[in-house]
């Protein structure tokens, strides 16, 4: 009786949303996707948006234009989906206020869709290669973010359209022991980075004998260089709904929290509109779609701590606490949230569950390697051509996601200053790659072919994470990378343990130390000490994997610690204490004058000869010159270490003033 | 029957209660694991990471102090590994701040130095990593000095656990974490009631005494004498640790108790801490005598003695004994007062015996007899168990410190609703409801608070007498918002089933009972706690009022306050000065003599004998509580100054010269007859 009722409910509302959803059916007219998330938005596509909305108001052309989250093609924004009757769907990307108007007046007025723009179709057809045949989308396997930047985010109709919620109906068909049964047979592990069994955390909380239980989304990502929960978040809040409402009937939770970082702006209010829309739909509250089952959510902002992504610190956070891990045992599972069994899964966990129901367990697990099923998300940053979010299957190469997905390395460009000439390109070499973020490691390119999956990647020194990977090339430093991250995890320690506080203080100490020409052989030793110490005795996760960018630069590039040791110098050219500019004078042009204006303390003169050179005293190392300098001439190079620096050659002036 | 698990410490088998943290299943069994931030009497921590052990082997060492045992575990306590992550913590504390010990005050009472010598630290592999740190010496009592500490967080757990203070909490991140208080105030603005327990569970010298020598600390703490006592303050008789050498009071400590123990969790206050260090005038060694032309000189104990026994005497005889008058502070104890009560009437037949606060215990007597029944009053313990608390002229903050506290406790931690009528600045900041009439004006208030709520039981079956609030709350200048203050503490009393009366001074320092008769009315609409008792707690002026009037040293009539009194007047006084308007009244007698540990500058020009006392914390005696019910006897925690004699030596050298034998002529003998008039005499105070 029951299972009709709520089937019949489903069916009501979907009906419902479709009326309204354009799809990418070309019947519903000319539609706009403009992608307006986080990323979109910094790289202007509100200023896209509008002056969409002004030339189809010029031109007297009936569109709709529906702002959409991300499609993770972040190196590509603004972009936008044009679907035109009698044209598949076309993705641009790279937009510009201008080029936005110039596309549809060739798109709509001469029935041209601008191609050298587009970075492919939609859907399979005739005239336009789609994007899914290109290499950055061809590898991936988007179930996670299967929705992400495909439908209004602030629009559950949308949602609903798309099959959403379908999850949820199958779920309340079933009962709580069959929906842990199906997650363990999909092999689901904690995304958040852990890669703890989902279905064991949610079997201990259901087993839990307390009530109430709650149940909470960690949301607080806090990596530099992740954004994948953020894109989720933003572009498909309702599957993460979906998923916390399938997870509070499985353990018998009938409150949930959105634990979400304040930094996060756009991700609160599109959570918060969601939120309010599945209410009003009978989705969120009492009796869901009619059923028994009742949840609701609340969304709990993050005051922009680190620490409190780990699990006892975020429910102290909730709690109006400081946010401080606390031991464990007791686990969340067990004594939680006010005391009581609390369930923690991070936002891509939860967004897997209504996959998981849709497609069936055994699809899911068909995909990825043994011990690691499904998809994975992977934000990728730094050095890297296509930057933005991959998801691919467990076990796909670190190689293929950085060279075929994301392009590799990028060539730096320099510009000429001569009328005609090509810039001229300088091709760079990769480095390493950062996975896991400040508490990961850093991996060379001899261990690319590692299979991404959580135990392989700890067999590396690296860890899983949250999924940040940030891609490095031959002008990074690994002990300044080292530094960097440390310095991270350094200032956002609580401050409890003392092997935390301390000890990240001390391992600072020496990384600045060597990164300023100061180290000591004997620092090596002492930090390899440090940080095998504080790993075995920190308290929380944060301090256990502090030392973790240290221990794997340590062990792959151990060579460049010891130039910056022994010969102060650093190999890459990027320790501002062990490097010194200086312009060849073989390369440097009497006629040219670029740099000297460019400095910004004055530190070029001109010598006798009438070329340039730098005076180090007054130098700051900001490399405007290096930048200054007309690719043609390509004088000013760095120097390391400071001692072989050839010696300055007198001032113009020094005969005059004398 | 608890569950039982058995596990392995360092190859030894041992049973222990499931839950039981591998911690303290070693110190059950008397194996020792080196903790810091770990206090028995606060909650798990796992902060410092000194308790350090292996756990079956895993390659991840755990806290002990926070990881329960599981069945069949294996632990070892120390190995190479385990020293090596121990001393490196210590290593890295002694590198993080300004650990020098010598120059510290807390340098032989310091569980960070003690630890230093136990794991045999030497030197710092580590490079020290100092940066300065504020000191707060903002409080009277306190200091804080953020370089010593080492952030275990002791006492922000004391602060809320045992004080439910709330006050403490970490500020900041990472390395530059420190203590805080309230919203980064300092300890001098914050809302500290000064209690120090954080003080007191402080493992380092960041929270020190302001009031403890220096010289006296530094060295041993083996060669410190412990005193098992309490504290006779304020009635509250709270159980205190007292720390001496060479007769130097070193530091005052709680019994702190987390489960079982008195329902303070042994917190002490500010009184009770730190009082006694404190040194309020010139002690007195020698009696002194002022001459003729009115200035003192030191004076033989017998002469002194003589003096007024010669003096005493004469107007005995001229007058009668209706011309001496006996007046005591309620601050001494249960002895000297029956001592001074029998030797005044039975040396000099004294006609009128009090204490310094007889008005306050009149005034409660005369509220009692017009209620017509005798109840006892609540005890001070009951405040905890209440849903709704209303403290009227009362500010607890001053008087007794330690219920202020209670008080907080309930409205932090239970939610309880505060009402006040009359006046605080202390406990301002967590009242609910707040009326402050003007001085003296608080007995109308209640009126119309027990008018309004009988009314608002009956409204319903008949026309009752109403008080006219909004005439009075206009009479009184407050406005339409107290207005509905008042009424919401009628609604709440009304709705209450434990209520709570807290009465104080400013209801009993008055010579007209008119506000503590409604009062009690009030307190007994919502029925009486057993043992017919009141909800009702009257807070009483000094420590021991309710002794001396049990003991019946506070006249039951009292005297014509207006008039000046002539004749001769023996004052037995505590440390306390005197009321303002007491030492005119003694101008006219023809004898002053004074027994008190200071020289009492008000008295300089009208005394004319000063005989030295020992303090209360230099002398055994019984106290009896708050409430009159309680009693127990002490035993001085130091010895007298070199010259000052007891006041038993004292009064007993005065009864030899009157001729008087006294019903004891031992010390003992005092005791037992105390014991008996407390347990025989009237149990019911009033």
């Amino acid at each position: 009786m029951m299972e009709r009722t709520v089937s019949e409910r489903f069916e009501e509302l979907k009906k419902n949303a479709l009326k309204d959803f354009p799809g990418m059916d070309e019947k519903k007219g000319i539609t706009i996707y403009v992608g307006t998330a986080t990323c979109g938005r910094s790289a202007s596509s509100l200023e896209v948006l509008s002056s969409f909305e002004g030339i189809l108001k010029t031109l007297n052309i009936e569109a709709r234009i529906i702002k959409v989250g991300c499609h993770g093609h972040c190196y590509a924004e603004p972009m936008a989906v044009v679907s035109k009757p009698g044209w598949p769907p076309i993705m641009y990307g790279y937009l510009t206020p201008n080029r936005a108007q110039i596309l549809i007046r060739r798109f709509f007025n001469e029935e041209d869709p601008a191609l050298e723009w587009a970075l492919g179709a939609m859907e399979e057809n005739d005239m336009v290669p789609t994007v899914y045949e290109t290499p950055r989308w061809y590898r991936e396997r988007r179930w996670l973010l299967k929705n992400c930047g495909c439908i209004d985010p602030e629009d559950i109709n949308h949602y609903i359209a798309v099959g959403g919620y379908e999850g949820l109906t199958y779920a309340i068909k079933m009962e709580p022991r069959g929906i842990i049964e199906e997650i363990e047979a999909a092999g689901l592990r904690g995304l958040g980075g852990a890669g703890f069994d989902t279905w064991k955390k949610w079997d201990i909380c259901r087993d839990a004998p307390e009530f109430p239980k709650y149940l909470i989304c960690n949301a607080d990502e806090g990596d530099p260089g992740a954004f994948m929960d953020r894109t989720i978040l933003e572009s498909d809040p309702h599957s993460i709904i979906e998923g916390m409402i399938i997870a509070g009937y499985t353990i018998g939770a009938e409150s949930g929290y959105i634990y979400v970082r304040k930094e996060y702006p756009q991700a609160v209010s599109v959570l918060t509109t969601a939120v309010c829309q599945a209410r009003e739909l009978g989705l969120l509250g009492k009796n869901i779609l009619d059923s028994k089952i009742s949840f609701d959510i609340k969304i709990n902002q993050g005051a922009g701590a680190f620490v409190c992504g780990e699990e006892t610190a975020l429910i102290a956070s909730i709690e109006g606490r400081r946010g401080m891990p606390n031991p464990r045992p007791p686990y969340p599972a067990n004594r939680g949230l006010w005391g009581k069994p609390t369930l923690i899964n991070n936002v891509k966990t939860l967004a897997s569950i209504p996959k998981i129901l849709v497609y069936g367990a055994e699809k899911v697990s068909s995909v990825g390697m043994k011990g690691c099923m499904g998809t994975a998300v992977f934000a990728l940053a730094g050095k890297i051509k296509n930057a933005g979010l991959v998801e691919i299957p467990f076990g796909t190469t670190l190689r293929e996601i950085i060279f075929d997905i994301g392009g590799g390395v990028p060539s730096r460009i320099k510009v000429s200053n001569v009328a005609g000439e090509l810039p001229k390109t300088i091709k760079k070499q990769f480095k390493a790659v950062q996975i896991g973020g400040p508490s990961g490691g850093c991996l060379p390119e001899s261990l690319l072919d590692t299979p991404v999956c959580f135990d392989t990647i700890v067999d590396t020194g690296a860890i899983m994470g949250s999924g940040g990977m940030v891609v490095m090339d031959e002008d990074n430093c690994a002990v300044e990378t080292a530094r960097y991250f440390l310095e991270f995890t350094q200032k956002e320690s609580c401050g409890k343990c003392t092997f935390c506080r301390i000890g990240t203080k001390h391992m600072l100490n020496i990384l600045t130390d060597i990164t300023r020409g100061a180290g000591i052989m004997e620092d090596l030793d002492m930090l390899e000490e440090l940080a095998e110490t504080i790993k075995k005795g920190s308290l929380c996760n944060l301090g256990k994997t502090a030392p973790n960018p240290i221990l794997t630069t340590l062990c792959y590039f151990k060579e460049e610690y010891e130039a910056h040791i022994l010969d102060k110098r650093c190999p890459s050219l990027e320790c501002k204490d062990l490097i010194a500019y200086y312009i060849l004078p073989e390369k440097c042009r009497r006629a040219c004058d670029a740099c000297v204006g460019s400095c910004p303390t004055e530190a070029i003169y001109t010598r006798r000869d009438r070329l340039k050179a730098i005076e180090q005293e007054k130098c700051v190392k900001c490399a405007s010159c290096m930048d200054a300098c007309p690719a043609q001439y390509d004088a000013v190079i760095k120097i390391s270490p400071i001692s072989q620096l050839p010696e300055s050659e007198p001032r113009d002036d020094d005969g005059k003033k004398k | 029957m608890e569950k039982k698990v058995n596990l392995k410490i360092d190859e030894r088998e041992i049973v222990v209660d499931e839950g039981t943290t591998i911690l303290d299943a070693a110190q059950q069994n008397g194996i020792r694991i080196p903790t810091l931030c770990h206090h028995p009497c606060l909650s798990n921590w796992g902060g410092c990471r000194l308790c350090v052990v292996e756990a079956d082997g895993a390659p991840r060492l755990v806290a002990s102090c926070v990881m329960p045992v599981r069945e069949g575990m294996g632990v070892v306590t120390s190995n190479d590994r385990i020293i090596e992550a121990r001393r490196t913590i210590l290593e890295f504390m002694f590198a993080e701040r300004n650990h020098y010990c010598m120059f510290c005050a807390q340098s032989g009472d310091c569980e960070l130095q003690s630890l230093a010598y136990e794991m045999q630290m030497d030197h710092l592999t580590v490079s020290s990593s100092y940066q300065a740190f504020p000191v707060d010496i903002t409080s009277e009592y306190m200091a804080i000095d953020h370089n010593r500490c080492v952030l275990c967080g002791r006492c922000i757990r004391g602060c809320q656990e045992i004080a439910g203070a709330y006050v403490l909490n970490f500020q900041n991140r990472g390395p530059d974490s420190l203590i805080g208080l309230d919203l980064n105030e300092e300890r001098g603005e914050s809302t500290c009631y000064s209690c120090g327990v954080c003080m007191q569970v402080c493992p380092t010298g960041a929270i020190y005494n302001r009031y403890r020598t220096h010289y006296a600390v530094k060295g041993h703490t083996k060669d410190w004498e412990t005193v098992d006592s309490f504290c006779p303050q304020c009635g509250l008789l709270c159980p205190t640790l007292h720390f001496v050498k060479d007769n130097n009071l070193l530091k005052i400590e709680g019994k702190l108790s987390l489960n079982g123990g008195s329902p303070d969790l042994g917190q002490l206050c500010y009184k009770g801490r730190f009082e006694p260090f404190k040194t309020i005038g010139t002690r007195l060694l020698q009696p002194r005598v002022r001459r003729k032309d009115g200035t003192w000189a030191e004076e033989t104990w017998q002469n002194a003695l003589d003096l007024v026994a010669e003096k005493l005497g004469t107007i005995r005889d001229t007058y009668s004994g209706k011309a001496i008058f006996g007046l005591a502070s309620s601050r001494c104890s249960n002895e000297e007062l029956v001592l001074f009560r029998d030797i005044m009437s039975g040396g000099w037949a004294s006609g009128y015996i009090d204490t310094l606060d007889g008005d306050h215990m009149r005034t409660i007597s005369r509220a009692m007899e017009d209620v017509g029944k005798t109840f006892k009053e609540a005890s001070w313990k009951s405040i905890l168990e209440s849903d709704f608390i209303l403290a009227v002229g009362a500010d607890p903050y001053k008087s007794q410190p330690l219920i202020s506290s209670l008080i907080h406790r309930c409205v932090m931690e239970k939610g309880v609703k505060l009402a006040i009528i009359g006046k605080t600045d202390f406990m301002r900041p967590w009242t609910s409801l707040y009326l402050s009439p003007r001085n003296g004006k608080e007995p109308l208030f209640i009126k119309a608070l027990l008018e309004e709520v009988i009314a608002s039981a009956k409204e319903s079956s008949r026309e009752v007498e109403r008080a006219d609030v909004p005439g009075l709350l206009k009479g009184e200048g407050l406005n339409w918002e107290d207005r509905g203050t008042f009424y919401d503490m009628v609604r709440i009393f009304a709705k209450s089933y434990n209520p709570i009366i807290i009465a104080g001074e400013a209801l009993t320092g008055t010579d007209d009972p008119s506000g503590l008769i409604p009062l009690i009315k009030l307190a007994l609409f919502k029925g009486l706690l057993p043992e017919n008792t009141l909800r009702l707690i009257i807070l009483k002026p000094e420590g021991n009022s309710a002794g001396a009037w049990r003991l019946g040293l506070s006249s039951r009539k009292g005297i014509n306050g207006k008039d000046k009194w002539r004749g001769g007047l023996m004052l037995l006084g505590g440390e306390e000065t005197l009321s303002s308007d007491l030492p005119d009244r003694f101008s006219g007698l023809d004898f002053l003599g004074v027994m008190s540990p200071y020289f009492p500058e008000t008295l300089a020009d009208k005394a004319h004998v000063i005989i030295p006392k020992p303090l209360w914390i230099e002398e055994d005696g019984t106290y009896t509580s708050l409430d009159g019910i309680e009693f127990s006897y002490r035993e001085k925690v130091l010895n007298p100054p070199e010259g000052v004699k007891g006041s038993w030596q004292t009064m007993v050298a005065l009864a030899d010269r009157t001729k008087f034998r006294p019903d004891f002529k031992t010390w003992k003998e005092l005791r037992k007859k105390v014991e008996k008039e407390m347990e025989l005499g009237p149990f019911l105070m009033y």
